[in-house]
């Protein structure tokens, strides 16, 4: 009862004041509200998760359910390091605690806020829109829910001024990088009606050359998109024949 | 105002300099920031090539891989060594009354610092080296922010000591970016004829 408590008091704290998590010794409120902060973000994304999966159903359903907490704390583990770093260049002098935990506070509340905003996202997929329209609505979900998250770790963060400003944008590139990444490594979260489901496709290309193929698409011009499988990760010799 | 470099007790008498009139040499000593340790500029030095080693990964070929890790260490700290003496000698040469270790100094932190964005980018450049094939591009971008958090230090650093304005040590940016992308180009030729 009592942690149920806790959780509904840290859920009521990051949507209404979350700078108030972040007061203190950060260790000690790390050490304090991590975990929860932590749970909440996976409980949510996944709800939110389950929710994507609707579009094509049965056990992509749970695939999206697994992905999509994925999605959320990949960008923060890579780009701690670097967002720690940027901050002590432009003058803002955070250490990890700090990072770690603003970092945690925003990525709950994004996530908070896309799982109480998942309904209306089932409604339209309950709809039976196409797949393209499927697409472009989550990934205008997640790049809002990013927003908020970010804009809350940057609100967390200390400092003032030209420093901080100059620090928050680098970070923002940062993770906005990895988060992009990270999706189009996990994907596919919303699996073509008639595609084979997997759990993951594998390594290929990149997120950036697919949005300019995208565009080049969207202007008419259908040259088509070489996706070879690129990066450590990849199999080259999958694409041999 | 007078001061004293040696020792009081006994001996011979001690040195005893007096600064030119209209030099503010007291004001500016006091401002002279810690010139880094040795150690601290090994691990900026970690840093660079730790960040080189991560993107390095994905080149095609021993060869190529090897160039391009190196290429973060011997494009910076190379220019920082041959271009330092610069700004050392034209501080000496234009701002007498500024002491000779803040130039050095300055130096020494801007290495810390492009050490510490670095290897704080490090695990982001193996994210996208491991996903993407996008190595070469991942290290041209991390190199120049490196190289951008290196001069931006150095110059704050030079600022806040001397509490001048910029001046000359733009021409020495100028000229430190020139020499640090004629050796990045030098160093990292063999990666770039390997490279699709």
């Amino acid at each position: 009862m009592t942690a149920s408590i806790g959780a509904l008091d840290t859920c009521a704290r990051l949507l209404r004041e979350p700078v108030s998590l972040g007061r203190g010794d950060p260790r000690v409120s790390l050490e304090k509200y991590g975990p929860l902060l932590l749970a909440v973000a996976v409980v949510s994304a996944a709800v939110f998760g389950g929710v994507v999966g609707t579009y094509r159903g049965g056990v992509q359903l749970v695939f999206a359910a697994v992905k999509l907490p994925l999605l959320w704390l990949i960008p923060i583990l890579v780009t701690l390091p670097a967002v720690r770093a940027l901050h002590r260049v432009c003058g803002v002098d955070v250490d990890y605690g700090q990072v770690a935990l603003a970092a945690l506070v925003g990525t709950a509340r994004a996530a908070l806020v896309l799982a109480v905003a998942s309904p209306a996202l089932w409604l339209l997929y309950s709809l039976h829109v196409g797949y393209h329209v499927a697409v472009l609505a989550l990934c205008g979900s997640l790049v809002a829910a990013g927003g908020v998250g970010l804009h809350t770790t940057a609100r967390i963060l200390p400092g003032s001024g030209a420093g901080k400003a100059v620090a928050n944008m680098l970070a923002v590139a940062a993770v906005g990088v990895v988060f992009a990444q990270s999706g189009w490594v996990l994907r596919p979260f919303i699996a073509r009606p008639r595609a084979e489901v997997s759990f993951m496709r594998t390594v290929e290309s990149d997120v950036f050359s697919s949005v300019a193929a995208s565009w080049r698409s969207a202007r008419g011009d259908y040259t088509g998109w070489d996706a070879r499988r690129q990066g450590l990760l990849a199999n080259p010799e999958a694409d041999s024949p | 105002m007078t001061q004293t470099l040696s020792p009081t007790h006994g001996g011979p008498q001690p040195i005893v300099t007096v600064p030119p009139p209209g030099r503010q040499t007291e004001a500016n000593l006091l401002n002279v920031p810690q010139v880094p340790s040795v150690s601290s500029s090994l691990l900026a030095v970690g840093g660079l090539a730790l960040f080189g080693a991560c993107t390095a990964l994905g080149a095609p070929g021993f060869t190529a891989a090897t160039h391009a890790a190196l290429v973060p260490v011997a494009g910076l700290v190379g220019a920082m060594v041959l271009t330092g003496p610069a700004l050392v000698a034209g501080h000496l040469f234009l701002r007498p009354n500024i002491a000779t270790e803040v130039p050095v100094a300055a130096l020494g932190l801007g290495l810390g610092a492009a050490g510490s964005v670095a290897a704080g980018i490090a695990p982001l450049a193996l994210f996208l080296v491991a996903t993407t094939g996008l190595w070469l591009s991942v290290l041209s971008l991390g190199f120049a922010l490196t190289g951008l958090a290196c001069a931006a230090v150095t110059l704050q650093a030079l600022a806040h000591a001397t509490g001048e304005r910029p001046g000359f040590v733009f021409v020495w940016v100028f000229l430190a970016a020139l020499v640090s992308i004629r050796l990045t180009i030098a160093v990292g030729s063999a990666a770039l004829e390997v490279a699709p």
